[in-house]
C-alpha cells in the first residue's frame, strides 16, 4: 500500500467530515442559543459513517459491497451507526418523546438510538469467534455501554477535548490493528481518527461541543472497529487490551470535582485516556513481537526435542495448531 | 552381394516391429502399477510453495506447511483416471518471518480465521506425455471458486514400508480474481502468483 493510497484513505474522509460540519454548523452564524447546540447536528454522524465507508471501499475495492467476508459488514455497521445517530435529530421524533417524557425527551431518544445500534450490530456483525452466546452478549455490551455513556459527555465537554479523546482512541486502535497484521482495518480506523481530529478542531474553532449524536456514532463505530480488530487478531493479546482504548473514553463521562476547573478536568481526562491507550498499544506491540521478542511458535520447535538436539528424520516437528 | 539387402532388411525388421507395436500415447503416459489406487496425502512430505513479485523487483517465496487430501489413480476411468482432492491449511502459511506470516493470515490476504482452508478438486486429467498430465479443477480460496489448469508431473512411485506415489503440480493464478487484492492496484505486490505443490501419497 503506497503512502498516497493510505493518505487518500485517511484524509479524504476527514475532508468529508470537515465539509459536512462546516455546512451543517455554519459556524460563521454562531447561535449559542440554538436548541441543537449540545444535541449535535445530523450531518456529523452521517459524515463520519460515510468517511469510514469510503475508507473501507478505498481499501477493499468493489469487493467490499459483496459482503462475502465477515469484516465487509463493517460498512453496514457504519451505515447503521451513522443513520440511527442522525435519525435522532428528527424533529417529530424528539418532539414526540419530549411530550412523552417532559424534560427527558432528548435523553430518551439518544438512549433508544444506542440500544437500537447495539442490537443491530448483534445481528449484522458475525465476526470470527463471535458466534458463541457469550461473545454476542459481549458485543452488545461493548457497543451499548460506551454509546449510552459517551453522548452526554460529547454534548457537554469542550469540542476539542471530546474530539481529541476519540482521535486518541481511534489512533491507538489503528496502531493495534496494524501490529495485528490487518492493515486494511488499521487504515480505515485511521480515517475515523482523522475525522475525529477534524471534528475536534472545527468544534474548538466554533466554540461548541462535538455533539451528542456524534458521541453515539463515534462510540458505536469504534466499538465495531474494536470487535473486528480483536476477531482477526491472532497475536494472543488478551481481549481486555483490545477494549481498553474504547473503555478509556468512559473517563469522559466521569464527573470531576469543580476544583479542577473545566480546562484542568479536560486535560486530566485526556492524559488518563492517553495513558490507557498507550498501555493497550504497548501490550499489542509486546504480544505481536514488535519489540523483537521471539514468539511462542519460534520457541516451541526446539523445546519439543530439547535444546540443541536435532529432531529425528521424518518427524513432524511442527507445533500443533 | 545378394545377401546385403537381406542383412539390411533383417537389421531393420526389429525397428519396424518396434515402431508398429509401440504403445499409444495414453498408454505411454499411464502410471506404474505402484501408483494405482487411492492415496492419502502424506502431510509431512507434502507442501505448497508460492511465488509473487514484490515491489516490481524480486520474486518473493512462501510456503504452506499443512497440505492434506487424497490422490486417486484409476487407469480405466477415462478423463478422471487421475484425480486430486487437496486442502491447504491457510494458517500454515510460512514466509520465514512472524510478522509477515501474521499479515498473510489476516483478511488482507488469506483471512485464515474465516477461510481456514483453500481447496482444489480436479474435474479432469489428460496425459501430456513424459509423465506429465494436464489437470483441470476447481480451486476455492476466500470463498471464491475458479476453474484452473495445472501441469502435473508424476514424480515416482515405490513400495517401501508403504506404497507411495508422488506428484508435483505447477500453476499460476491471478489472486485478485479470488478477492485478494492487497498491493495489486499500486503494483507493490504482483497479481500473478505461481504455485508449486509437491505431493506424496500413501496408499490406503
Amino acid at each position: 500500500m503506497s503512502p498516497t493510497a493510505i493518505a487518500a484513505s485517511t484524509l479524504l474522509p476527514a475532508g468529508f467530515v470537515a465539509a459536512a460540519l462546516l455546512v451543517s454548523w455554519r459556524p460563521w452564524r454562531r447561535t449559542a442559543a440554538d436548541a441543537a447546540f449540545e444535541f449535535g447536528s445530523f450531518a456529523l454522524p452521517l459524515a463520519v459513517a460515510a468517511g469510514w465507508i469510503l475508507a473501507l471501499r478505498l481499501q477493499e475495492g468493489e469487493a467490499i459491497w459483496s459482503l462475502r467476508q465477515r469484516w465487509h459488514w463493517l460498512v453496514v455497521a457504519a451505515a447503521i451507526a451513522g443513520g440511527v445517530a442522525a435519525a435522532t435529530t428528527l424533529p417529530w421524533l424528539r418532539g414526540w418523546l419530549a411530550e412523552l417524557r417532559p424534560g427527558r425527551g432528548d435523553a430518551l431518544v439518544l438512549n433508544l438510538a444506542a440500544i437500537l445500534i447495539a442490537f443491530a450490530f448483534r445481528f449484522t456483525l458475525h465476526l470470527p469467534g463471535a458466534d458463541a452466546y457469550a461473545d454476542r452478549l459481549m458485543l452488545l455490551f461493548v457497543v451499548l455501554v460506551p454509546a449510552m455513556l459517551l453522548w452526554p459527555a460529547a454534548g457537554r465537554e469542550p469540542g476539542i477535548a471530546t474530539g481529541a479523546a476519540f482521535w486518541m482512541a481511534a489512533t491507538g486502535l489503528s496502531g493495534m490493528a496494524v501490529m495485528g497484521g490487518f492493515a486494511k482495518l488499521a487504515i480505515s480506523i485511521g480515517a475515523i481518527a482523522t475525522a475525529a481530529a477534524a471534528a475536534a478542531l472545527l468544534a474548538a474553532s466554533a466554540r461548541r461541543p462535538v455533539g451528542a449524536t456524534a458521541g453515539i456514532a463515534f462510540a458505536a463505530m469504534l466499538a465495531a472497529a474494536t470487535a473486528a480488530g480483536r476477531a482477526y487478531d491472532d497475536s494472543g493479546l488478551p481481549a481486555a487490551f483490545w477494549h481498553l482504548p474504547l473503555a478509556s473514553l468512559l473517563l469522559l463521562a466521569i464527573p470531576l470535582p469543580s476544583a479542577w476547573g473545566r480546562v484542568g478536568g479536560s486535560l486530566l481526562r485526556l492524559l488518563a485516556i492517553a495513558v490507557a491507550v498507550g498501555v493497550a498499544v504497548a501490550a499489542m506491540a509486546s504480544a505481536s513481537g514488535a519489540f523483537g521478542t521471539p514468539s511462542e511458535e519460534d520457541e516451541a520447535i526446539p523445546s519439543l526435542y530439547g535444546f540443541g538436539e536435532a529432531a529425528p528424520y521424518g518427524a513432524d516437528v511442527r507445533p500443533s495448531a | 552381394m545378394r545377401l546385403r539387402p537381406l542383412l539390411l532388411a533383417a537389421a531393420a525388421a526389429p525397428l519396424l516391429a518396434l515402431a508398429f507395436t509401440a504403445p499409444p500415447e495414453n498408454a505411454a503416459a499411464s502410471l506404474p502399477a505402484d501408483a494405482e489406487g487411492r492415496f492419502n496425502v502424506d502431510t509431512v512430505h507434502s507442501m505448497a510453495m508460492f511465488r509473487v513479485q514484490h515491489l516490481g523487483a524480486g520474486q518473493f517465496w512462501g510456503r504452506f506447511n499443512d497440505v492434506k487430501g487424497t490422490i486417486e489413480y484409476r487407469p480405466d476411468a477415462g478423463e478422471k483416471a487421475l484425480s486430486f482432492d487437496i486442502s491447504i491449511d491457510t494458517a500454515s502459511v510460512d514466509s520465514g518471518h512472524d510478522g509477515l506470516d501474521r499479515h498473510l493470515r489476516s483478511p488482507d490476504f488469506f483471512n485464515s480465521k474465516e477461510f481456514p482452508a483453500m481447496t482444489f478438486k480436479s474435474v479432469s486429467a489428460s496425459p501430456a506425455g513424459n509423465g506429465m498430465w494436464k489437470v483441470e479443477g476447481d480451486m476455492t480460496m476466500l470463498g471464491v471458486t475458479k476453474r484452473i489448469a495445472a501441469e502435473v508431473e508424476f514424480t515416482g512411485a515405490k513400495t517401501m514400508r508403504d506404497r507411495r506415489c508422488g506428484f508435483e503440480a505447477v500453476f499460476t493464478i491471478k489472486r485478485s480474481e479470488f478477492g485478494m487484492n492487497w498491493g495489486v492496484e499500486n503494483g507493490s505486490l504482483g497479481d500473478s502468483v505461481r504455485v508449486i505443490v509437491g505431493l506424496e501419497g500413501i496408499a490406503n
